[in-house]
């Protein structure tokens, strides 16, 4: 859309980035006469290098430059375990720059303008004010896939009740860890200071005994989530295959692929074997790893229907992984994710 | 407004003065040359020449000051980041006018189901 494209007049006199004029980060030719000849040796996306914000804002370029938003390394590691060693070298080389790669996120998808996908992009967020934060059109576009509809209830199944009070991502998900602490972490699950619900909701201070000694007994074995997902979410399936992408809604409790002892919600993100054939790899340890994630489907409430009843989960196993359930064709790794909940005993 | 008391800014003023007082025949030379501190007996000829000379060096030193006025402020703006890519940019229907939406093309089975 064209008005992407279009600065506020009122912003260019009273921001400092803007006192060295435009082509001081975006080149190009400021005397150009004609739209093909101004925009030679142009530089869309400047902060594509985060060393073009390093001069003023050092501290912040030298972090994110290890940030998984910026390393995109997540995907990667979403990936690898499938590969063997030889695979991997093919991927690093082959596919994880040309293609995975193109999503990571400079500074100015989330300060200056929205996010690109392709050639799809929302344009400048406020006609290119530099601002803060603008979730819907920066966390909402890349995540618009499974969590950030979910959170807003565009799904039409229920509002996260953190968003429902007037929250927004970055309420839990802070701007240290946007930005990066350093630290090149291979995974969003082994940030060290990634958010968690006991910083706020702390175990011990329940209003109710009830919340109290379920919060107890399951401490360290279930995930909040596990209880607190009020509804299904977005489970993809067929992705990567090149016939475009598939979704369901699904809930699924399990044991937590990268800890066992603990029961979670789980989301399906199947990977055809074959997705990366055309560069030699064949997913040699295609078994080892399940199709589906641990994962916070961010469709949270405090009364649920396990909430309500511990019956729904320990007798009825309501939303509990079944063979029958699994993916069809999938890796043997998933069968490992099966947990059957255990009845009450009489007296508790 | 304050004057800046630079000989080019003098030579300018001078200048165009000169020159508004010889396409309006004096009429306003007193006022304006007051305002500019330039003596109006300077107008006149005391200095020995004839009054139709002056008017035609005035004139010409008028149309200099206003080519070389010029030149300064084209230059002036070319080195502010507002007149450049700004002129476009910030005007919509401008952009509007050259915006190529780009090309996507989906698949026909692409999609959620």
């Amino acid at each position: 859309m064209y008005k992407g494209f279009v600065v506020s007049p009122d912003v260019l006199d009273n921001d400092p980035h803007f006192e060295q004029g435009c082509t001081f980060c975006h080149q190009g030719d400021e005397n150009g006469s004609t739209r093909e000849a101004a925009h030679i040796g142009l530089i869309r996306r400047p902060s594509d290098d985060p060393d073009s914000c390093g001069g003023c804002h050092e501290d912040i370029a030298a972090t994110y430059k290890t940030s998984l938003h910026y390393t995109t390394a997540g995907l990667r590691q979403g990936i690898i375990g499938r590969f063997s060693s030889r695979e991997i070298e093919t991927f690093d080389r082959s596919v994880f720059q040309q293609s995975c790669r193109n999503c990571h996120a400079a500074c100015g998808d989330c300060h200056v303008k929205g996010p690109s996908f392709d050639e799809i992009c929302t344009g400048l967020l406020k006609g290119h004010r530099f601002v803060r934060s603008e979730e819907k059109k920066t966390c909402g576009f890349c995540h618009g896939g499974r969590v950030y509809p979910e959170f807003t209830g565009q799904y039409g199944v229920v509002k996260d009740v953190h968003f429902d009070i007037g929250m927004t991502c970055m309420n839990c998900h802070k701007k240290e860890a946007m930005h990066g602490n350093g630290v090149s972490y291979s995974s969003r699950k082994d940030v060290a200071d990634r958010p968690r619900c006991e910083n706020c909701h702390p175990t011990g201070k329940e209003k109710s005994e009830k919340a109290k000694k379920a919060h107890g007994l399951h401490k360290d074995t279930v995930t909040c989530t596990a209880c607190h997902s009020l509804s299904t979410y977005k489970n993809c399936y067929n992705c990567h295959i090149g016939k475009g992408g598939e979704s369901k809604s699904g809930f699924f409790l399990g044991k937590n692929p990268r800890n066992p002892a603990v029961i979670t919600t789980l989301r399906a993100v199947p990977t055809a074997k074959d997705t990366f054939k055309k560069v030699g790899i064949t997913m040699e340890k295609y078994n080892d790893v399940p199709n589906y994630h641990d994962a916070v489907p961010h469709v949270i409430r405090k009364i649920t229907e396990r909430t309500n009843n511990c019956n729904m989960c320990h007798l009825v196993k309501m939303g509990f992984l079944t063979k029958s359930k699994l993916v069809k064709g999938g890796p043997k790794a998933n069968e490992s994710l099966i947990y059957q909940p255990r009845p009450i005993p009489p007296g508790n | 407004m304050k004057q800046e008391n630079t000989a080019f800014g003098n030579f300018i003023r001078i200048s165009m003065l000169q020159g508004v007082t010889a396409l309006q025949g004096g009429r306003f030379s007193v006022s304006l040359c007051f305002y500019s501190g330039h003596p109006t007996n300077g107008m006149k000829s005391t200095h020995g020449r004839d009054v139709s000379d002056m008017k035609a060096t005035t004139f010409i030193l008028t149309i200099t000051a206003v080519i070389i006025f010029s030149v300064y402020a084209e230059k002036a703006d070319s080195t502010d980041p507002k007149n450049s890519c700004v002129q476009c940019h910030t005007n919509a229907k401008k952009i509007q006018s050259l915006y190529v939406p780009p090309k996507i093309e989906f698949k026909q089975d692409e999609g959620e189901g």
